[in-house]
């Protein structure tokens, strides 16, 4: 089965791919990094209107296992990003890229996390309705949670900031 | 790169949406390909490949959809979705077509089409139609063919699952074959048949889009006599028209991809294709109700409570299981539960694989998430390395980025090592620079020189590395400590002379892009392998140069003797002379420049190619007027010599190249 089973994971990703091509949601862009290697891809977010990050435009790294979609993919940002649910090194924090099995933070309930029913595509959505709502119960950066808490507005500017590094200003 | 079909939904253009709800309806929600075979979730309805399913569920206990739990047990096979399945992937490519072919035409202008430009073959196929016993249009002889169709979709399902690497391949590329069999063969069995059948099904997809009926479109794929298509039993390119005798011989040349336990199998689909047995066959076969399932009995397996096994017992376990089992208990316990989901998703198959199948998969399963990092580091190792040096963001989580990052460190290695190598190596190959600025002075030298090579192991792009470094030290040693002239002397006159015998051994032979792109570094590499013949072109110059005026030089400069050549004698003027490195540039400017007038003034000359030639590898350096007064010397040697190896040829060349100039 293993051979079956990487092979399901390419068709399963280039399938994918096409479908994200395809029919790309608004503000995503997403597809391998190499004609060769389908499991790196390279993503880019736009930043969700009415939102501080409104305007930036986001890239990140998606790095898929050897046995997605049985596992999620690691994704990560590699711009700067200040958000409560992405971790100082840019790994995103959030349910749906979270396995069933072991539950780090012991708040999310099992319908958000992943299953191997879930894509790309949907992975990408959530990252992006994760921009415009952040969840401050379970911050992955503290600081940025406290903030986002505490003062509301130092946070937006902070974002600001980080939407013009990204957009290279 | 991939060596299987990739269909999808999006196969079907947007207007066809309900073809993709519906090729998404027989999908697996969680690879995105046809089910096979269809499991079913008793408790939620939710279903999936088997293999899916089982190693979500055993992995997750939830079900993929809708996350309720879930267990192993519930799972129930639905074999009609799996027969309705193998049907459309069959018709799949043929609907896509019919698809396109209505798109490109609407109905009206298919109308046209008939009325003008195929009126007169259409009757004739229609005579033909109606000569055969194939009435497409009657409906009890379209549910046969239908029939037909599907018992031989059922047969490929058969080879399929024998062969799981090529199952695609076989229901995809094999689809216009079967149709086309299954029609030919209810009617006449000649090899002739195959070209009438052709036609009928060009009339077949006109009377289709005519009557906006599409009953018959599965034989609207018909390959030409002379197309090469695939048989069906043993996968090897075949002519149409050779296809059914080749079936019949039972597939002479067999390819290694059947394995013994396929032959039976073939013998039986070739026999059942024999052009007598097959109408009957078809007609007792065909019915997919009366189809005899195949009911697979193996009890199926189950999981273990692997908490309450010792790791002697799991090990019994694998024994007995006939899997290997070797291993801590982490690794057997994950070996048994990869084990456990491929046997009972096997057991789901019609036409199950063998034991020793499953031992394979599994070794490889246990290969590519146990051993190797990344399924494709082994594969795309440079590409990977390349893109990780660009994509250089020092994220390295995931497999397959720690796979790149060893072909990083594996090219530092090699970098490290040829360093290293030519450190160590230095005395070596300063050895043999000085062996070759004996070789002048020794004929017998270059014999030597080649059994030194022998022992050489590095290969030729190593040493031309060395080479340069070499040449630049030296060089700018003698920039830097102008007392130490005498040494880079030496090393340039060596250097001259080992370019000009390489370049005219190359000159001699057609000179190569290699010997080209040598000249500037010292040559030592090339010139070994050379060496022999080199040196005999040297040896005609000895005999016949008397160097008066440079003799003196030479001798100053104790490096060649009084055999050496014209070219070598002033080589070593020029090189005294020159003194230091910025006037050689200026001889190379010099020289270029009187080079580009050779070239514009000499285009009748049929030497002219080889002249640059000549020019650009052997005399690189040389001042022009001193290479005149070599030329007057070789000029009368040449001349009085009748015979001249190719070599010296060349020198020709350059010779009248710079008697051109010296006109000017």
């Amino acid at each position: 089965m293993s051979f079956r089973q990487r092979s399901t994971t390419l068709k399963r990703l280039m399938t994918e791919y096409k479908e994200l091509t395809l029919n790309a949601p608004e503000g995503i862009i997403a597809g391998p990094v190499s004609e060769t290697d389908f499991f790196k891809w390279e993503a880019l977010i736009s930043g969700p209107e009415k939102t501080p990050y409104e305007g930036g435009i986001f890239p990140a790294i998606l790095t898929f296992p050897n046995d997605y979609p049985l596992s999620p993919p690691v994704m990560e940002f590699t711009c700067e990003m200040w958000h409560p649910n992405i971790y100082k090194n840019g790994k995103v924090c959030i349910s749906i890229l979270h396995a069933p099995g072991n539950d780090p933070n012991m708040y999310e309930s099992s319908n958000e996390r992943w299953s191997p029913v879930q894509s790309v595509e949907k992975i990408l959505l959530s990252v992006v309705s994760m921009l415009a709502e952040p969840n401050d119960e379970s911050p992955a950066n503290v600081d940025a949670a406290k903030m986002y808490r505490n003062n509301r507005e130092e946070f937006d500017n902070r974002v600001r900031k980080t939407v013009e590094k990204s957009l290279g200003f | 790169m991939f060596d299987f079909d990739l269909t999808d939904i999006y196969d079907f253009p947007e207007e066809y949406g309900s073809f993709r709800d519906f090729d998404n309806l027989l999908r697996c929600p969680i690879c995105k390909e046809f089910l096979n075979p269809t499991l079913i979730l008793t408790s939620c309805q939710h279903y999936g490949c088997s293999y899916c399913m089982r190693k979500t569920i055993t992995e997750m206990n939830i079900c993929p959809m809708c996350r309720h739990s879930a267990d192993a047990t519930e799972l129930q096979k639905v074999s009609l979705i799996d027969d309705i399945i193998k049907i459309y992937k069959n018709n799949r490519k043929i609907i896509l077509e019919l698809i396109e072919f209505k798109k490109k035409n609407n109905n009206n202008r298919i109308n046209n089409v008939l009325d003008t430009k195929q009126d007169s073959k259409i009757d004739n196929h229609k005579s033909e139609l109606d000569s055969k016993d194939i009435n497409l249009s009657d409906d009890g002889d379209t549910t046969m063919a239908t029939i037909a169709l599907s018992d031989i979709s059922s047969q490929v399902g058969t080879n399929e699952k024998n062969d799981t690497f090529l199952n695609d391949n076989i229901e995809q590329n094999s689809n216009g074959d079967f149709n086309s069999k299954s029609v030919s063969n209810n009617g006449n069995n000649d090899n002739d048949n195959n070209d009438n059948n052709n036609n009928n099904n060009n009339v077949d997809i006109i009377d289709n889009n005519q009557s906006g009926n599409s009953s018959h479109e599965f034989s609207s794929i018909q390959p030409s006599d002379d197309e090469f298509v695939q048989c069906p039993l043993c996968l090897q390119n075949i002519q149409v028209k050779r296809l059914n005798r080749h079936m019949d011989l039972n597939c002479p040349k067999e390819s290694p991809l059947n394995d013994p336990s396929n032959n039976s199998l073939n013998f039986f689909m070739s026999s059942s294709k024999s052009d007598n047995d097959s109408a009957w066959k078809n007609k007792i076969f065909s019915n997919p109700i009366v189809k005899p399932k195949i009911k697979n009995k193996t009890q199926k397996l189950r999981s273990l409570a692997y908490n309450l096994l010792t790791e002697s017992k799991l090990r019994k376990i694998l024994k007995d299981l006939k899997i290997p089992s070797h291993g801590d208990k982490i690794l057997m316990q994950k070996r048994h539960a990869e084990y456990v989901n491929i046997f009972n998703a096997n057991c789901d198959l019609d036409h199950p694989k063998s034991h020793q199948r499953l031992v394979e998969e599994l070794k490889r399963w246990e290969k590519i998430n146990f051993e190797t990092s990344s399924p494709f580091s082994k594969h795309n190792s440079f590409p990977k390395s390349f893109f990780s040096s660009r994509h250089n963001n020092g994220h390295n989580i995931s497999a397959n980025s720690s796979g790149s990052s060893q072909n990083d460190i594996d090219l530092e290695e090699i970098n490290k090592e040829h360093q290293s190598y030519l450190q160590s190596h230095k005395s070596d190959f300063d050895y043999l620079i000085k062996q070759i600025k004996k070789r002048e002075k020794k004929k017998d030298s270059s014999e030597d020189k080649e059994t030194s090579d022998k022992n050489e192991p590095e290969d030729l792009i190593d040493l031309d590395i060395f080479y340069d470094e070499h040449s630049h030290i030296s060089f700018n040693s003698s920039k830097e400590k102008p007392i130490k002239n005498n040494k880079s002397i030496k090393n340039k006159v060596v250097r001259k002379k080992q370019s000009d015998s390489d370049d005219e051994y190359y000159e001699g032979s057609k000179p190569s892009k290699k010997a080209r792109s040598h000249k500037t570094n010292v040559k030592t590499p090339t010139k070994r392998y050379n060496t022999r013949s080199s040196h005999i072109t040297l040896d005609i110059n000895d005999d016949k140069q008397n160097s008066e005026d440079f003799s003196n030089m030479k001798r100053n400069e104790e490096i060649s003797n009084n055999n050496s050549s014209s070219h070598n004698t002033i080589e070593v003027y020029e090189v005294l002379s020159s003194e230091n490195e910025s006037t050689e540039k200026n001889k190379e400017m010099n020289y270029d420049t009187k080079e580009h007038k050779n070239d514009t003034n000499n285009n009748d000359n049929n030497h002219i190619v080889e002249i640059k030639e000549v020019q650009n590898n052997s005399i690189d350096n040389i001042d022009i007027t001193k290479k005149v007064k070599e030329s007057n010397h070789n000029n009368e040697e040449i001349e009085n010599k009748s015979v001249e190896p190719p070599i010296v040829l060349s020198d020709e060349d350059v010779i009248m190249g710079d008697k051109i100039e010296q006109k000017e």
